[in-house]
């Protein structure tokens, strides 16, 4: 049996116990890998479910044990993977979030945001002025995504490339999985990063557990022992198991709308990452990958706060740098956001519309937000509102999606190569398999031609503009009858 | 700012907003996937799928940008820094096929962005890169030594390390 060396068993209130061999206990005990313990998983989730303050390491590890479930059920079912192989598949989910930023993805997209504008300012010129970019490109204007800090730390970090290599494991071998760069060699990297995937399962189920919302109770076990691969070696599930795969991607459907877009979520967010762009900008932090990569060579604590050293970048270290600012600009709108997220009071919701519609057609909705858009901007400036006192928030989210972001049932088949992250069934010939959504039978058949759209209207207040503000809500309600609210 | 970048960038290398078939888009990818590794940056980092190199965020912007009107709008009064326009001039002849490739111009993009990803990004020696090339992609396998000039002759000059 595969991945029989336990040298340190894990107690894990989602997954029992979480058995580590010995190139996984050292790699837990790693600096890099402990500084998980002070990033919390769910970003400010926590200010609506107080107990959902896990840390990306209890995930990071329950990924690494879902994995190796995974692929010792593939091997029951007579599908197995080398000994190494399946080594290196534990190791990137171990490792897949070791570069997440304080405050998980919540800063990473204040990151990347930040970084893009500054990178396209760099490399554009006025033709009519002849003004010439701002400033030189290079690796100090390059924001990076997560995974690619995490292949940063897996090459530059000396203490756990030692470990790793002194195992035998090749650090960027690693990376590549969670990469997804090289599945010729690695074809079950989608075990790590799909529609059905180790990290997916155990975000669902710590979440659940940890804000106490009920969308973790999916038939887990029986959805792995239902893995096989087709033909073509794609991993798929066996019929029999449709009903649970749909249930699993529902409940996480519903687990996104209670947790991620909460709205006091989404609003506190949103007000951290204003504030850190603002920091980022007047150089009070610095996530470029240039520095990203200065600070992970530092290999080991700095000193105090130190800003440039990778083990000191924290949620802690955020919050407190977050303080400082609001210190000295109390008086700005920015002190006004920093003082919100120190004080959990989220900014203020003044509209909030809603609809499910074709996926394919998001024009009706669009008219119903340029309309509560035109509304809200008409009285913000009769209450005197700066432009940097609101902001709007959109987002259409398809019914089953991949990768968060990418629908996987597009049936214009503008995503097609990622279709390949899809949920796939296995056919009745036992040898090929198609994706879930066209299988006749599917809920997700019918669920695909649709999305639920969300647009929102937040406001922070300034205090002699409270009570107005309270007032825009029935005021845009009147004004726009027959739009979509909530 | 972004989106107008991604305008006047794919402008400069003659690509046309029309993401109507896979193979245009197939087009678009590899060709930024190339201009990227000739050093014009734009930030898109790639993964490996059925066709060779992807990018997610590529696909995401690229749709974006055909709903931005604004962007379009803005795009025509800017041009791309002396250095970027330089870059994407230097990789131009590697994008245009051979005449002796019986293939479509997808095709040729698959395949030369294919084998300087196995090199770039899979560290594999020119040899290996051709014959994993050959192995991923049966199709494109009688010119994958083809590929493989192309690239050493082109400013990337992978193939000839």
């Amino acid at each position: 049996m595969i991945g029989d060396r336990t040298k340190k068993s894990v107690s894990d209130p989602v997954h029992g116990t979480i058995p580590l061999n010995e190139v996984e206990a050292r790699v837990m005990q790693t600096q890099v890998f402990q500084r998980l313990r002070r990033v919390k998983q769910l970003g400010l989730a926590h200010y609506v479910y107080p107990s959902a303050d896990y840390s990306r390491l209890a995930h990071s590890l329950g990924v690494c044990h879902i994995t190796g479930l995974t692929i010792q059920s593939l091997a029951r079912n007579g599908f197995a993977e080398s000994e190494e192989d399946y080594q290196y598949y534990r190791l990137a989910a171990l490792l897949h979030d070791v570069g997440h930023y304080p405050l998980s993805h919540c800063t990473e997209h204040a990151v990347l945001d930040y970084y893009e504008e500054r990178r396209a300012e760099a490399k554009l010129k006025k033709k009519d002025d002849g003004s010439g970019p701002k400033s030189h490109d290079g690796e100090e204007l390059e924001g990076i995504k997560h995974e690619r800090v995490s292949e940063l730390v897996l090459l530059e970090d000396k203490e756990l490339r030692a470990v790793l290599e002194s195992h035998g494991y090749d650090p960027s071998k690693i990376a590549s999985i969670f990469l997804r760069q090289n599945t010729a060699d690695f074809p079950l990297s989608n075990l790590i990063s799909s529609d059905l995937d180790a990290d997916r399962f155990d975000y669902l189920l710590r979440s659940s557990r940890a804000t106490g919302l009920p969308y973790g109770s999916i038939d887990f076990e029986y959805l792995l022992s239902q893995l096989a691969r087709d033909e073509d070696g794609k991993v798929c599930i066996q019929k029999k198991a449709m009903r649970a795969a749909e249930h699993f991607l529902l409940s996480r459907y519903f687990d996104y709308q209670q947790v991620v877009f909460h709205k006091a979520v989404v609003g506190l967010e949103n007000i951290t990452q204003q504030v850190v762009r603002s920091m980022l900008d007047k150089s009070l932090l610095n996530y470029s990958k240039a520095t990203v990569r200065e600070a992970i060579a530092q290999n080991g604590f700095r000193s105090g706060r130190d800003v440039n050293c990778w083990l000191n970048w924290d949620d802690d270290q955020l919050m407190s740098t977050i303080l400082d600012y609001y210190r000295e600009n109390q008086d700005t709108v920015d002190g006004l956001k920093a003082r919100c997220l120190l004080e959990r009071r989220p900014p203020k919701l003044v509209a909030e519309i809603e609809m499910i519609d074709p996926r394919s057609d998001g024009r009706p909705f669009k008219a119903f937000q340029l309309n509560v858009q035109t509304a809200f901007n008409t009285r913000a400036n009769q209450i005197g509102l700066e432009r940097d006192q609101h902001f709007s928030w959109y987002r259409s989210v398809e019914l089953t999606s991949v990768a968060s972001r990418i629908p996987a049932t597009d049936r214009s088949k503008k995503f097609e190569e990622e279709r390949e992250k899809s949920v796939r069934i296995m056919k009745q010939d036992g040898r090929s398999s198609d994706f879930l959504f066209n299988h006749r039978g599917s809920l997700m058949s019918t669920l695909s031609d649709s999305a639920l759209y969300m647009f929102r209207i937040y406001v922070v207040p300034k205090p002699d503009q409270e009570v107005a503000v309270t007032e825009l809500k029935s005021q845009l309600w009147a004004d726009v009858p027959d739009a979509p609210w909530t | 700012m972004k989106m107008i970048l991604l305008n006047v960038y794919l402008n400069e290398l003659g690509i046309q907003l029309d993401i109507s078939s896979k193979g245009k888009r197939i087009v678009l990818q590899k060709v930024v996937y190339l201009a990227q590794a000739a050093g014009a940056d734009l930030g898109y980092r790639y993964s490996w799928y059925l066709n060779g190199p992807y990018s997610t965020d590529l696909t995401r912007d690229y749709y974006k940008l055909v709903d931005d009107a604004e962007s379009q709008a803005e795009a025509p009064k800017y041009v791309l820094s002396d250095e970027l326009s330089q870059l994407l001039e230097s990789i131009k002849p590697l994008l245009t096929k051979p005449h002796i490739f019986r293939e479509g111009e997808d095709d040729w993009l698959e395949l030369v962005a294919s084998l300087d990803y196995a090199m770039r990004v899979l560290r594999m020696s020119p040899d290996n890169a051709v014959a994993f090339v050959k192995g991923e992609k049966p199709h494109l396998a009688p010119y994958a030594e083809m590929g493989l000039n192309a690239l050493s002759e082109s400013s990337l000059g992978l193939a000839s390390a």
